[in-house]
């Protein structure tokens, strides 16, 4: 891995074929990933955000090649993930991992802890047994289960939903990976253990951020905000704004992220009465037919004629990409 | 340190057998499994120790004289050749036993293999094992193992592999099934995300959490095939060099008029391990299916 590594996107697209039968292949597609373009360098933290369904997970998954992807390339470690046969891919695993965003479901019922988590060492290292003893006790010390020995022995099912996550997280992390992809790591959690899970991948992020770009997927912009330094902002599939969290946050540019971010509920009553609202009306876009031209405009209160027909590209506005017709004249 | 390292080794070895039997039988074991549990137990215990609890030679001429009624020394009485029944019958459960589990052995490798490439590998793969288990469940499974054995011989060997080779396609469908559900679950996905080869995800993620669904079945499979077996011999087709429950009731109908003990005890005991096995599998479907459960 050479020191300035970073993640490339270009031009990914997932589409998915609606109906399957036998004689008749169908020519409809479920778009779930559109030409979606980005890149971030090491010690990038990258938060994707867009309401359900605007296919923020297939993206994370087709970066990292866990369903094949219908077109575009994504380079990592200077090498085209697309282009890799299955031993190259494989070998590459440990340097890629996810944390998936329900605990229960992304671990095998019928293993331990300690199976869970040797397996990972064992596939990927040389280590004899007792060195990966250790590890795995390092690893659950570290993501907080304490004493880990306690839960060695113990099956997911005997876990508690913050407990679980937080194995997830250790097997996420085990082998130091470069990137590492969070999708939606806090929504199945109370709302009790969440402020500990986003702790311990702060943590995380600390300790090593400098060596490791990290994705986070969530439809919570407050999680965007205190973790990540770029923000993506998906609709429908597509890429609606990309650039610095922060000035997204301050003056969003594309008109769903404005509702978007006005959505965010203020815990100051004396800001929030007199911060005007945007209501966002309609309801998200069917993604079999989507409406022609820019997915947003039937819920867009700036909306043209040229939205209707013409699918928008990205404008640069300053360091910002923003994919609608208002920034044309820039 | 060295019980230290005794503990370390011992904590790493992984037991992959994880079928919920100790939770069956310590927790909520139905009256079922209960009964049928106790009906295999001991009658697997006078297959095995056949040997200890008979004295005559099971198929051994003029023992006694032809056509005894039961009495104390031949407890189940003797047939037309004096062969002693109860040897007889003793080792007849033996015959059924190993002809259910070998030819249901047989059957699990073939049907899990077909089942498990058409589950994990989809598509052409998929649509011609299927079709070629479709084309082997319409046939008459019993027809079909009758005209093997016809073709190949009438030897222990053939029975066995003739009932292994008709009774796959039921567990073929069923592994399928559980492999088309577990592989789209998230731990999927996550073990491919860790690296894991296909080999692994089939045998030690998807495997163990399929074979729970398909353990009742392969039970009432071993049932069936018994069943074929007794069938084939009281069409006279068995090998007669082994004692077979079917082949003595084959022989009795001549005589039934006469000697009633000839059909009567093997009978009794096929019908008894019949239902021991039927009690096991449908309690554990039962056991395994939260929506059948009692409350």
């Amino acid at each position: 891995m050479e020191k300035n590594f970073f993640l490339k996107v270009v031009n990914v697209k997932k589409y998915f074929p609606v109906s399957k039968s036998f004689l008749i292949k169908s020519q409809k597609y479920v778009k779930a990933v559109d030409n979606i373009s980005f890149s971030i360098r090491r010690g990038g933290t990258l938060g994707i955000v867009g309401e359900s369904g605007s296919g923020k997970t297939t993206l994370a998954r087709v970066i990292l090649r866990l369903i094949e992807p219908t077109s575009g390339s994504v380079y990592f470690d200077n090498k085209n993930i697309f282009d890799l046969d299955k031993h190259e891919l494989r070998k590459l695993r440990p340097k890629m991992q996810m944390i998936f965003q329900d605990p229960m479901a992304s671990l095998n019922p019928r293993k331990k802890v300690k199976q869970i988590l040797t397996q990972v060492f064992k596939l990927h290292t040389s280590l004899s047994n007792e060195e990966i003893y250790d590890r795995v006790l390092d690893l659950l010390e570290k993501v907080g289960l304490s004493p880990p020995e306690l839960f060695l022995d113990r099956y997911p099912h005997e876990l508690s939903g913050g407990q679980r996550q937080r194995v997830c997280i250790a097997r996420a992390i085990a082998l130091n990976p470069k990137l590492l992809i969070a999708d939606e790591p806090v929504s199945a959690l109370d709302v009790s253990v969440r402020g500990q899970i986003i702790n311990l991948l702060l943590n995380i992020y600390r300790e090593r951020g400098e060596d490791m770009i990290y994705i986070i997927i969530s439809h919570d912009i407050a999680l965007i905000k205190s973790m990540c330094k770029d923000t993506l902002v998906m609709y429908s599939g597509r890429m609606v704004e990309f650039g610095e969290t922060d000035s997204i946050i301050k003056s969003p540019l594309h008109p769903y992220t404005r509702m978007l971010i006005s959505a965010v509920p203020i815990p100051d009553p004396e800001i929030a009465r007199t911060k005007k609202r945007i209501p966002i009306s309609g309801e998200p876009p069917s993604l079999i037919n989507p409406p022609p031209g820019c997915h947003f405009h039937p819920r867009c209160p700036y909306v043209m004629e040229r939205c209707k027909v013409e699918v928008p590209q990205y404008f640069q506005v300053e360091d910002r990409l923003v994919s609608c017709f208002l920034y044309a004249q820039y | 340190m060295k019980n230290e390292k005794i503990k370390k080794n011992f904590l790493l070895k992984s037991g992959y057998l994880q079928f919920p039997i100790k939770k069956i039988i310590l927790t909520q074991m139905n009256s079922r499994i209960f009964a049928g549990l106790i009906i295999i137990s001991i009658i697997t215990i006078m297959a095995i120790t056949a040997p200890f609890i008979t004295w005559h030679p099971p198929l051994k001429t003029l023992v006694g004289k032809p056509f005894t009624i039961p009495n104390n020394h031949y407890l189940f009485g003797t047939d037309d050749l004096g062969r002693d029944i109860y040897s007889n019958v003793i080792y007849g459960i033996r015959t059924s036993l190993i002809v259910g589990l070998s030819s249901v052995s047989i059957a699990v490798i073939i049907g899990t293999l077909i089942g498990v490439l058409a589950g994990y590998y989809r598509g052409i793969i998929e649509d011609f094992l299927m079709r070629i288990t479709d084309m082997t469940l319409i046939l008459p499974q019993f027809l079909l193992a009758l005209v093997i054995v016809a073709i190949f011989g009438q030897n222990f060997q053939n029975i066995i592999l003739a009932i292994g080779v008709v009774s796959w396609p039921g567990i073929a469908r069923m592994v399928r099934a559980e492999f088309l559900s577990i592989k789209e679950r998230p731990f999927i996905e996550a073990a491919k995300a860790i690296g894991l080869s296909d080999m692994k995800i089939i045998f030690s993620e998807i495997l163990p959490n399929a074979m729970p669904a398909v353990i009742p079945y392969i039970i009432l499979q071993i049932n069936a095939a018994i069943l074929i077996e007794a069938g084939l011999g009281f069409l006279g087709i068995a090998d007669p060099n082994v004692p077979s429950l079917g082949l003595m009731l084959n022989t009795a109908q001549q005589y039934l008029m006469n000697a009633w003990w000839m059909a009567v005890f093997p009978g009794l005991m096929l019908s008894i391990i019949v239902i021991g096995l039927n009690l096991l599998g449908d309690g554990l479907v039962e056991y395994l299916n939260p929506r059948l459960r009692k409350r």
